[in-house]
């Protein structure tokens, strides 16, 4: 062969190769906030829930790392209680997102035809929603809480995947090797399952990582509006709500859940954005 | 004895970019039991459109393609796994022609697992088997496509298109993307094959002498219609159409004197008439006005130069 | 004048931080107006020693030679202008793949008169003109106004080798001309060559994997082994007496249009090239002890120049199935 220059690595087997100190770093990060989501209890130091009212409105000490809010709750471990609530929704919405859009897209892009058409005007439809309308009609008549915010997130963000997937179909259908399992024999769905989705996953999990970080902006700016978690749910967003009647008090009440939310959006950014410069 | 492989009058039109493209016109063509056929074109010529049709990859537009006598659109509707298990491919690109992201392994026993063919244990046995039929080591199995070398690749492609004991190979263009020592190799393999499975084979190609080598009959195809049929030897030593004529001098090691020079012409293929008259130094009105066909010259020889006889005097 | 139009000496080049070289130790020269062939597989080096002639090699190429001095100009040592005024005026190139070596969004006009400053487009315009008609592209002069998707692929070639032509040079360096095109085009686009070759007294350096190809206009031709010259000979006699057992080996690879049919091809070994003594030890049949220490030197055998210890006894000892010439 006059040139082999084809060396496509496997997202999953490379993503594990640590190849320098930031992406040492990056991983090390992701990996704490994941045992926070999982095992917050671990890293609490207090119950988040426990009320003492008597330390309210405390400043940070050696006690209470983040100070206490208006019941006398540690900060630090809401915050910590709050990684599970917030990013915890997060990555529960950008896995319902991406599982219905890439089978959405995939089927419209492999199909082809009227089907495509059809289903791509489904696409369009969701997509000129804005999230804020959906979200606020969805607490209206579902009710205020996270559900109605994770629903209407996952239904804002899904077509986005649609769109993308489907491209990516549209491109890998076209390739010599599909022709090559439709010779052998492969019914289209062999060749979806087993060919198509697999090629897409490489672009759907860069997305995910990066979207985790836009969906939790997003989540927890429905919270701070009031639309979904509730009290006394530790959510980030509705911390920073709450921390609003005493910011001339208590300057860490907003600040500390307010520089968690930043600090973690921008660190999945970056993942996804690393991952993104890396594998596509 | 029914024809493995029966093409009458098989005519494909291709329309993209508001351009109509007479991919292949009017072709006839059979292909017995352990019969190599080696079809020959350049770009342009249907070849590979052709290679498409019998694959039953895209459907034809007038004509019929029968496999045993069974119509191959029927086939593809009533039993669609029963085609591909008589008939396999080979295409060009050897690397292209693998999923990046499976393993040797997974690939070739994927027409296995398509079929539900024997047991996990019987389709690993049946893997080591084809290994070892086309010369490659066991330890290649568990690497991926982009580890071997293009030589490496299409013979495992070669393993995977006899997984299911086809009857007929349809190799389009097979060793053309490959060096001069790797060709050889890959051609080895295609001759061993043939001599020990007695599969039938299509082997279509651009060059001539590779052609030559492996096939018992050779088709010269030219602007989508069949040129010229008959039995290698007797093709290559005496063609009876000009097109065949101007191959066999551009294949051989001979200086330019001995060539007969072709009339400059203009890219598209005329609408009626010989394709190949725009360019044939031989090309007269009648050539230009009647529709050509591949009629019977001889013996198993076939030609569609209306004019052979007064050019080929031997 | 009856000087080499282009000398070589121990060119050397290595890409990054490989240890084996793209290309070395090659020395030739090239007559004025001869026709010379360098012939290889992939890997042999080939088109990284023609774009060293002209010192168009990528950054992370290291080229090192002894001398390349081109009709009195060195090249090792010319400056950046000095070296643009040669590939424009004096050695003109041709690239393989007439597709990928177009700008898709500049007709072929502009694009062939980029190397010429804009005051003297006009009348290079003319010349070009005459030339794109020389190689046989009708309606030259609206021609130049279309864009590459409009021509064929044997088109583009010759209207490269028309713009290669336009500085007037003393030599053209044809890399893999041919391979994308059909077989028919193919043998007219080598008959142009040969022609431009007779009536203008250009010297021509043919690129190519393809010893049919070389063979037909070729006078003389090289083969190249794993970055190494491994034989030089008149093409007449490379093809009917090899002297390199690669050759040999090549040769018997090669299907040609007189051999015995439906025999197995003799196939060349898979193993690497060697890193001690001969490169092709590795591979060759009748390789010696002396063979796997020792480098051959390149040595004179009449016309041929050969590296191999045993050149003398490939002949006699290696047995060929090749009959190229009918």
């Amino acid at each position: 062969m006059k040139n082999l220059n084809g060396e496509q690595k496997l997202l999953s087997k490379n993503i594990l190769k640590l190849k320098n100190l930031s992406v040492a770093i990056l991983y090390g990060l992701i990996g704490l906030i994941a045992l926070a989501v999982l095992f917050p209890s671990v890293f609490t130091p207090h119950d988040p829930y426990g009320l003492d009212v008597i330390n309210r409105l405390k400043a940070p000490s050696l006690n209470h790392l983040f100070g206490t809010d208006e019941g006398g709750r540690d900060i630090f471990s809401r915050v910590i209680q709050g990684a599970r609530v917030s990013v915890g929704s997060s990555i529960l919405i950008v896995g319902l997102s991406a599982s219905f859009g890439t089978f959405f897209g995939a089927i419209a892009g492999w199909f082809g035809g009227l089907l495509d058409t059809l289903l791509m005007r489904v696409v369009d439809v969701f997509l000129s929603f804005p999230y804020l309308v959906l979200a606020m009609a969805l607490a209206a008549s579902i009710g205020r809480d996270m559900r109605s915010s994770i629903l209407a997130l996952a239904l804002v963000w899904w077509p986005g995947y649609a769109r993308m997937v489907r491209g990516q179909v549209l491109s890998i259908k076209a390739k010599l090797f599909i022709r090559a399992s439709r010779s052998l024999g492969a019914t289209n769905g062999n060749l979806l399952l087993w060919h198509v989705i697999p090629h897409t996953s490489r672009a759907v999990a860069v997305r995910m990582s990066l979207d985790i970080g836009y969906v939790l902006i997003a989540l927890t700016g429905l919270s701070f509006l009031g639309l979904g978690a509730q009290n006394p749910s530790p959510e980030w967003g509705l911390m920073v709500s709450n921390a609003k009647s005493y910011i001339s008090v208590a300057w860490w009440y907003s600040f500390f859940p307010g520089l968690a939310i930043v600090l973690i959006v921008s660190l999945f950014v970056s993942f996804g954005d690393r991952l993104s410069r890396d594998y596509i | 004895m029914t024809p493995l492989l029966e093409i009458r009058g098989v005519s494909k039109t291709f329309h993209t970019h508001g351009l109509t493209v007479n991919a292949c016109r009017d072709v006839d063509l059979s292909i017995n039991e352990g019969e190599v056929v080696g079809l020959v074109g350049e770009s342009g010529s249907g070849k590979s459109t052709l290679a498409s049709l019998v694959l039953g990859l895209d459907p034809i537009d007038t004509g019929s393609i029968r496999i045993f006598g069974e119509d191959l659109k029927h086939l593809l509707k009533k039993d669609p796994k029963s085609f591909r298990r008589k008939v396999q491919a080979v295409f060009q690109q050897p690397l292209l022609s693998l999923d990046s992201r499976r393993s040797i392994q997974w690939s070739i026993l994927e027409p296995l697992v398509i079929h539900g063919i024997g047991n996990k244990e019987t389709r690993h046995e049946r893997m080591r088997e084809l290994l070892s039929l086309v010369g490659l080591e066991p330890s290649v199995a568990a690497r991926l496509p982009h580890q071997l070398s293009g030589g490496q690749l299409q013979r495992v492609n070669i393993a995977r298109a006899l997984a299911l004991e086809p009857k007929l190979l349809v190799c389009d263009e097979p060793v053309s993307a490959l060096d001069v020592s790797v060709q050889a190799q890959v051609l080895n393999v295609f001759l061993d094959i043939q001599n020990r499975l007695g599969v039938a084979m299509l082997f279509i190609s651009h060059d001539l002498a590779v052609t030559r080598h492996i096939s018992d009959r050779i088709v010269v195809m030219y602007g989508g219609k069949l040129m010229e049929m008959g039995e290698t030897d007797e093709v290559c030593r005496s063609p009876r159409h000009p097109y065949t004529k101007t191959l066999l001098e551009a294949s051989s090691f001979l200086k330019r004197e001995s060539y007969t020079a072709l009339v400059p012409a203009r890219d598209e293929l005329p609408s009626r008439g010989c394709p190949f008259s725009p360019r044939c130094p031989y090309a007269q009105e009648m050539c230009r006005k009647t529709n050509t066909f591949l009629l019977p010259v001889d013996e198993e020889r076939s030609s569609s130069c209306i004019r052979f006889h007064e050019i080929f005097d031997d | 004048m009856n000087s080499p139009l282009l000398i070589v000496n121990e060119l050397n080049v290595t890409y990054g931080d490989n240890l084996h070289a793209a290309v070395s130790n090659v020395s030739f020269e090239v007559a004025r107006a001869a026709s010379m062939a360098i012939v290889g597989e992939s890997g042999s080096g080939k088109s990284t020693l023609a774009l060293s002639l002209i010192r168009l090699l990528g950054p992370n190429a290291k080229l090192s030679a002894d001398t390349i001095v081109f009709d009195g100009t060195n090249i090792m040592s010319a400056t950046k202008s000095q070296l643009r005024k040669i590939r424009r005026d004096q050695i003109g190139t041709v690239f393989q793949d007439p597709f990928s070596s177009w700008n898709p969004s500049r007709t072929v006009g502009t694009q062939l008169l980029d190397a010429f400053p804009k005051s003297s487009h006009e009348s290079v315009r003319e010349t070009l003109i005459d030339y794109m008609e020389v190689v046989g592209i009708d309606r030259a002069a609206s021609r130049l106004d279309d864009y590459p998707y409009r021509f064929s692929g044997g088109l583009l070639q010759r209207a490269m080798i028309a713009g290669a032509l336009l500085g007037n040079p003393s030599l053209l360096i044809a890399d893999e001309p041919t391979s994308a095109l059909d077989v028919t085009v193919q043998a007219e686009l080598l008959n142009l060559l040969d022609d431009l070759q007779h009536e203008r007294g250009l010297a021509l350096l043919l690129i190519s994997h393809n010893i049919a190809v070389v063979s037909k206009i070729s006078e003389k031709t090289m083969v190249m082994y794993a970055g190494e010259l491994v034989e030089e000979s008149s093409t007449i006699d490379l093809l009917t007496h090899p002297k390199h057992p690669y050759t040999v080996n090549l040769l018997s690879s090669t299907p040609t249009m007189s051999q015995k049919r439906k025999i197995p091809l003799f196939a060349i070994s898979n193993k690497g090239p060697s890193d001690q003594g001969c490169v092709y030890s590795s591979k060759c049949s009748i390789a010696i002890a002396q063979c796997k220490i020792e480098k051959p030197p390149l040595i004179i055998l009449g016309s041929t120049r050969v590296a191999c210890h045993r050149s003398n006894e490939v002949d006699t000892l290696m047995e060929h199935n090749y009959d190229p010439i009918t």
